[in-house]
C-alpha cells in the first residue's frame, strides 16, 4: 500500500509542462545557436529510434487495418503488401453478416455499458472524492485506508462469491455485474479524483459556507466545474478500462445477444479462426473507439497514469 | 452521505466478499448448493501434487514474470530516455508508442497469434529474409511463452515508458549539469544520477507489474488458450478453468486465498529488498 503516494502531485505538473512541446522555447532556440554536428548526429540517432519505436507499436495495427481489407487469399499470402489489391470490404460485410455473432449487437452493448459506467462513476467517485478531501468527520481516516487497501486485493478474490451471489438472484446473463460494481465500487476513482480535490483552495468552499451554501451546492457549483480535468482523466480511464474490459463478461454472460465486443471478438477468434480477415475487421473496430478517445484526450490519460502509477 | 455509495459499494462488492472466498476456501463448493466443508483438503491437493496443473500453472506464471517485468521495464526505461528530451514532435512519439496499451487486450492477442504465426506471420516472414528458419512460435512450449511475453511487452511498453517519464522529469538538471562539469560521459551521468533518481520509479513499476504478471489471463486464452500442451497455462487460466467450467468454486477460492498469500509475500520481500537500492531523496 505504502507504494501509491511515491508519485506525488509534483509529478502530474512536471508532466503536463513536458507534454506541451511548445511550452520551452526558449531552450530550444539555444540548442540550435549552439548545436554542434554532434548535437545533430545525437538528435538524428534520437528521431531514429522513435521512428523504429514507434513503427513497431503501431506497425501491428497499420498491417491489421490493411488485412481487414483484404481478400482472404492476400491476408495469409507469402508476399504480403501493405496496400491492399483489390481492395475489399467483404470482410465487414462477413462480420456483420455472419448469422451466428450479431456484432452490431456488441457494439451496442459495449457503448451502452461503457457510457452508463462512465456517467455513473464520475458522479459517485466524485462525491466519494468530496467527502474525503473536504469534510471532516468520525472514521474518515479508516473509510480512506479501507478503500485504498482494497485497491491491492486481486479481484479474484472477489469474483467468486459475487458470480454464486448474482446466480441466486438471478442476475447472471445480464449486464447488471458489468454495470453496478464497476460504478459503486470505484476506489481507484476515488482515489484519482480526492487528490485533485485536495489542491483546490479551502478558502472557496469556506467562503461558501458563510455564504449559507449546502456542502451539497459547494460540491455541485464550486468543486466540479474546478475539476473539470480531473474529471476528464478519470473519464477517459474508465472508457479505456470498460471498453476493454474482458474477464467481467467472459464469466457473466452466456448468451450472443448480451456479449460485448470483446467477448465477442474472442468468441469469434475460437468458433471462426482461420478466418483472418474478418478477424482482423472485429479487431480493428473494437480498438477504433478507444483509439480516437486516446488520440483526442491522450492528455488526460497519461496524466492519470502519471499520478498514479496505475490504470 | 458524499462517501456512502463509494464506501457502500466496495464494501458489498471488494471487501466483503473476500470473507466467502476464505470460507469457501476450506469446502466443497459448486456455487449452488451448500458448500460441505473439508478441511484443509483444497489446500492440500494444491500442495501434495495431486493437481499437477496447479503446480504446472504456477511455474508458468512464475516464468512469465521472471520475463515480463524486468524487461518490460527495461523496455520502458530505454523508451522513457529516448522519448525524453525537448525535439520537436516528441509528444506524437509518444502517443504512437503509448497506443498499444489504450487497445484491447483481446485485439492485441489475435494481433499476436497472427504475428508470430510460423506460416504467414510477420517475424518469421522478416527472419525468413534475414536468411533464418524462425521457430514454430505458437506450437513448442518455450517458444509460444517468449511470444506471449513479448507481446505482453509491446502492449505495455508505453506504460511502463510514461511512469518512467515522470521518474525521469524528477531527476534535478543542476545535478546533471554538475556531472557534466565533473566531466561525467553520457553513460556515468546516466548510471550514476539519473538511475538512483529512477530507482523509485522503477521499485514501484515491479511490484505493480509483478501482482498483473501473476493475473496474466486474456492475453493467454487469446493467443495460446495455454498451449501448446500446458506450455502457457497460468494460474489465472486454471482458477477459471476450475471455477467455471468444472465448477470447483471451493478448490478455486482457495486458489485465490493462496494467490493473495503469495502476492503480499512477494510484495513483502521486494520491499525488504528495495532498502539495498531504492534511493529515496
Amino acid at each position: 500500500m505504502g507504494v501509491l503516494p511515491v508519485t506525488a502531485q509534483g509529478t502530474i505538473a512536471r508532466t503536463e509542462h513536458d507534454g506541451s512541446e511548445a511550452a520551452d522555447p526558449a531552450g530550444s532556440q539555444e540548442d540550435t545557436l549552439r548545436r554542434r554536428p554532434s548535437k545533430i548526429a545525437a538528435s538524428t540517432a534520437t528521431y531514429l529510434g522513435c521512428v523504429v519505436m514507434a513503427a513497431i507499436a503501431i506497425g501491428p495495427f497499420i498491417w491489421m487495418v490493411s488485412s481487414s481489407f483484404k481478400l482472404p487469399e492476400d491476408v495469409i499470402s507469402l508476399t504480403p503488401r501493405l496496400i491492399p489489391q483489390p481492395f475489399t470490404l467483404e470482410n465487414y460485410a462477413y462480420l456483420f453478416n455472419n448469422g451466428i455473432l450479431p456484432f452490431v449487437r456488441f457494439f451496442g452493448n459495449s457503448a451502452y455499458i461503457t457510457i452508463l459506467v462512465i456517467i455513473g462513476r464520475l458522479f459517485v467517485c466524485a462525491l466519494g472524492a468530496y467527502g474525503f478531501a473536504r469534510l471532516e468527520f468520525r472514521g474518515r481516516d479508516f473509510a480512506f485506508a479501507l478503500l485504498l487497501g482494497s485497491l491491492m486485493i486481486p479481484d479474484m478474490l472477489m469474483v467468486l462469491p459475487l458470480y454464486s451471489a448474482y446466480v441466486k438472484l438471478g442476475l447472471i446473463n445480464t449486464h447488471f455485474p458489468l454495470i453496478i460494481p464497476p460504478i459503486v465500487a470505484n476506489t481507484f476513482g476515488t482515489f484519482l479524483l480526492r487528490q485533485f480535490f485536495m489542491s483546490i483552495p479551502k478558502e472557496y468552499d469556506e467562503a461558501a459556507l458563510v455564504d449559507g451554501a449546502s456542502h451539497f451546492r459547494i460540491f455541485a457549483s464550486i468543486i466540479l466545474p474546478l475539476s473539470k480535468p480531473a474529471l476528464a482523466t478519470l473519464g477517459v480511464l474508465t472508457f479505456v478500462n470498460v471498453w476493454n474490459d474482458f474477464f467481467g463478461p467472459l464469466i457473466y454472460l452466456n448468451d450472443l445477444d448480451k456479449f460485448t465486443v470483446p467477448v465477442g471478438l474472442a468468441f469469434f477468434q475460437t468458433s471462426d479462426s482461420t478466418q483472418y480477415g474478418p478477424l482482423m475487421a472485429g479487431a480493428t473496430l473494437a480498438i477504433i473507439p478507444t483509439v480516437v478517445v486516446f488520440v483526442f484526450a491522450q492528455k488526460y490519460f497519461t496524466r492519470g497514469i502519471a499520478m498514479t502509477g496505475i490504470k | 452521505m458524499f462517501i456512502g455509495p463509494v464506501v457502500l459499494g466496495t464494501l458489498l462488492f471488494n471487501v466483503i466478499p473476500i470473507i466467502p472466498t476464505l470460507v469457501a476456501s476450506f469446502a466443497d463448493w459448486n456455487g449452488l448448493t451448500a458448500p460441505s466443508f473439508i478441511g484443509l483438503d483444497n489446500y492440500r491437493e494444491m500442495f501434495s501434487g495431486a493437481d499437477p496443473l496447479f503446480s504446472r500453472s504456477l511455474v508458468n506464471t512464475i516464468i512469465y514474470t521472471a520475463g515480463y517485468v524486468p524487461i518490460g521495464i527495461i523496455v520502458g526505461i530505454g523508451l522513457a530516455v529516448l522519448v525524453n528530451n525537448r525535439l520537436r514532435g516528441m509528444a506524437v512519439f509518444r502517443a504512437l508508442i503509448f497506443l498499444p496499451y489504450v487497445t484491447s487486450l483481446v485485439a492485441v492477442g489475435i494481433v499476436g497469434r497472427w504475428v508470430f504465426s510460423d506460416q504467414y506471420g510477420v517475424i518469421n516472414g522478416v527472419l525468413g529474409q534475414l536468411g533464418v528458419t524462425g521457430p514454430h512460435w505458437l506450437g513448442e512450449r518455450s517458444w509460444a511463452m517468449a511470444a506471449v511475453i513479448i507481446t505482453a511487452i509491446w502492449a505495455n511498453m508505453g506504460f511502463n515508458m510514461i511512469v518512467i517519464l515522470a521518474g525521469l522529469q524528477s531527476v534535478p538538471e543542476s545535478l546533471v549539469e554538475a556531472a557534466t562539469l565533473d566531466g561525467a560521459g553520457p553513460l556515468a551521468r546516466f548510471l550514476h544520477v539519473t538511475v538512483p533518481f529512477l530507482t523509485p520509479t522503477i521499485f514501484l513499476l515491479t511490484i505493480l507489474q509483478t501482482i498483473g504478471s501473476f493475473q496474466v489471463f486474456a492475453l493467454i486464452l487469446v493467443m495460446t488458450s495455454g498451449g501448446p500442451g500446458d506450455g502457457t497455462y497460468v494460474y489465472i487460466y486454471h482458477l477459471w478453468y476450475e471455477a467455471f467450467t468444472l465448477r470447483k468454486m471451493g478448490y478455486a477460492s482457495a486458489m485465490a486465498v493462496v494467490l493473495l498469500a503469495m502476492l503480499v509475500l512477494i510484495t513483502m520481500i521486494q520491499n525488504r529488498l528495495s532498502k539495498r537500492w531504492v534511493f529515496y531523496q
